[in-house]
């Protein structure tokens, strides 16, 4: 099929849902439920208007950015630091499994308690979980560098320093590079759970604060801001993707340390 | 009697593995002569790269002891260039940067660098492909790149373990002729590991049939003439004899017919 078939292809399906989604919003009752999409649309506009859109995203996009620079330094750093210690790492290594092995969103409590409601806790909960994919994919590039591009550099007379900056460097930051890219989603993820929890703004906040009112048209208004957002992000990750496609090395999703 | 540049003196080499012992090679000695293109023969698993990789310096004998240029080996030299059977191109730097690598570990200036990278280039037939990565390229120009990154350090002595055995026949023939045409006057040796008889005869200038353990069962000299062409020579009848007697060394391979060398 050419490309331009499949673009037309998937306009007629989304004409297709939103004109049944329309019809099945006649019925008031079904109404509640699914809102429909003149609803949303025109909330839409509301919210562009009073400028209520612009706050609460930049709100989210702000902690999403925070929490992703700090997790991935934090990451990276550990992932060099523990990398090249085998006794250390193997010391470690329950310790670093069992706080991986929690899920990040059970944490978010505990943050309230420590951090507050604000955005502090929104950006510690992005960085917990962003730290982990950073540090496993650096662990794994410092470890998994070739033994053969190692003896290349020694025979061309480099000495460790060489090997260490121009081989085990090298090697180690495309593997963390691989972690962080993966990593950019599931900062936005940390974020709004953190805002759904406990916040009064933030994308996570409008969801949840139109969802207790029974205010679905604002409930899925939001999740289409949230949609937006995150396509932005995936395609963020795309084009580094492109640039560091020609020599990268195999993103590491096995996350493990030893 | 010429120089000898390489003197391999009764050498093992055991490695353990998993708390058992496998001997690698036993009893090797070989003298290998300055300017000279030794090829080692021998079929897989009998020791070939291991020896090279002694010679290199990359791993030390558990017996006996080698010689370069009058010297104990006791590590990689800047006077040795090794190509090894696997690409070892950096992923991360382009074609031109690869090649320089070796100048840049000596500290020489960016602008000489590059210069000298850019001959070497031209002269393994790379013109075009400077700011390719390596996995953007074919394993010819892999392979020519990896040729270029050990001359560029300008080695005396060049170690080859089975240098083009990934390529298919033809882009074989045309490598063996351009790394001919590429030592023809330089006064390097070559040393040049391979399990294919018929390379081994129309490059050396010797060829050493290696049985198990490493031990040298058959030694001749080749004497076809110089500067030859890969494919021609493989129609002169000595080549045919020269290969008969190398087949049958090979397939004795046992030390009861041990040849001295």
């Amino acid at each position: 099929m050419k490309p331009g078939y499949v673009v037309v292809w998937r306009l007629v399906l989304l004409a297709a849902i939103l004109a049944a989604w329309q019809s099945v919003s006649s019925s008031k009752t079904l109404a509640f439920y699914v809102s429909s999409p003149s609803a949303i649309w025109n909330r839409e506009l509301q919210w562009i208007a009073d400028g209520t859109i612009w706050f609460h995203t930049f709100i989210t996009v702000e902690e999403t950015v925070a929490g992703f620079a700090c997790g991935a330094i934090a990451g990276i750093a550990a992932g060099f630091i523990l990398g090249p210690n085998r006794t250390l790492g193997a010391v470690l290594d329950p310790f670093i499994i069992s706080v991986y092995s929690i899920p990040k969103v059970a944490l978010a409590p505990l943050f309230i308690v420590w951090f507050g409601v604000g955005l502090t806790m929104k950006v510690v909960l992005a960085t917990v979980t962003v730290f982990f994919i950073v540090f496993f994919n650096t662990l794994a590039g410092v470890r998994n560098v070739d033994p053969d591009l190692v003896n290349a550099v020694w025979l061309m007379g480099g000495d460790s320093r060489t090997i260490l900056l121009k081989v085990i460097v090298p090697h180690a930051m495309s593997s963390a590079l691989t972690g962080a890219r993966i990593a950019i989603p599931y900062a936005l993820i940390g974020a709004v759970v953190g805002e759904l929890i406990a916040s009064n703004r933030g994308i996570g906040y409008l969801i949840e604060s139109a969802a207790s009112q029974f205010d679905t048209a604002g409930v899925f208004a939001a999740l289409i801001v949230l949609t937006i957002l995150a396509t932005i992000l995936n395609a963020l990750v795309d084009a580094i993707d492109r640039y560091t496609s020609r020599w990268k090395v195999e993103a590491n999703l096995s996350l493990r340390m030893n | 009697m010429t120089d000898v540049l390489v003197r391999v003196e009764n050498v093992a080499k055991t490695f353990v593995r998993r708390g058992i012992e496998h001997v690698a090679l036993d009893g090797v000695s070989l003298d290998v002569e300055k300017g000279s293109f030794v090829c080692l023969v021998g079929r897989s698993g009998c020791g070939k790269s291991t020896l090279l990789n002694l010679v290199a310096g990359l791993i030390a004998p558990t017996r006996g002891r080698i010689i370069e240029s009058g010297r104990v080996v006791d590590g990689p030299r800047l006077n040795v260039g090794y190509l090894t059977q696997k690409d070892t191109l950096l992923p991360w730097r382009d074609v031109l940067r690869n090649i320089e690598m070796p100048l840049e570990i000596r500290k020489l200036e960016r602008a000489e660098r590059e210069r000298k990278a850019v001959a070497l280039i031209e002269r393994v037939g790379l013109q075009g492909r400077e700011r390719a990565y390596p996995r953007e390229l074919s394993g010819g120009m892999a392979r020519r790149a990896s040729l270029a990154r050990m001359l560029i350090a300008q080695p005396e002595l060049l170690l080859l373990d089975e240098p083009f055995s990934a390529l298919d026949a033809q882009l074989r023939q045309e490598m063996q002729n351009e790394l001919l045409r590429l030592w023809a006057g330089s006064g390097n040796t070559v040393i040049f590991v391979t399990h294919d008889i018929e390379e081994a005869i129309a490059m050396g200038d010797r060829v050493v049939v290696l049985g198990q353990r490493g031990r040298v069962v058959h030694d001749e000299g080749i004497a076809l003439p110089r500067p030859r062409d890969v494919i021609a020579v493989r129609r002169r009848p000595e080549f045919h004899v020269v290969e008969e007697r190398l087949w049958e060394a090979l397939s004795a391979g046992s030390p009861a017919t041990e040849v001295a060398s």
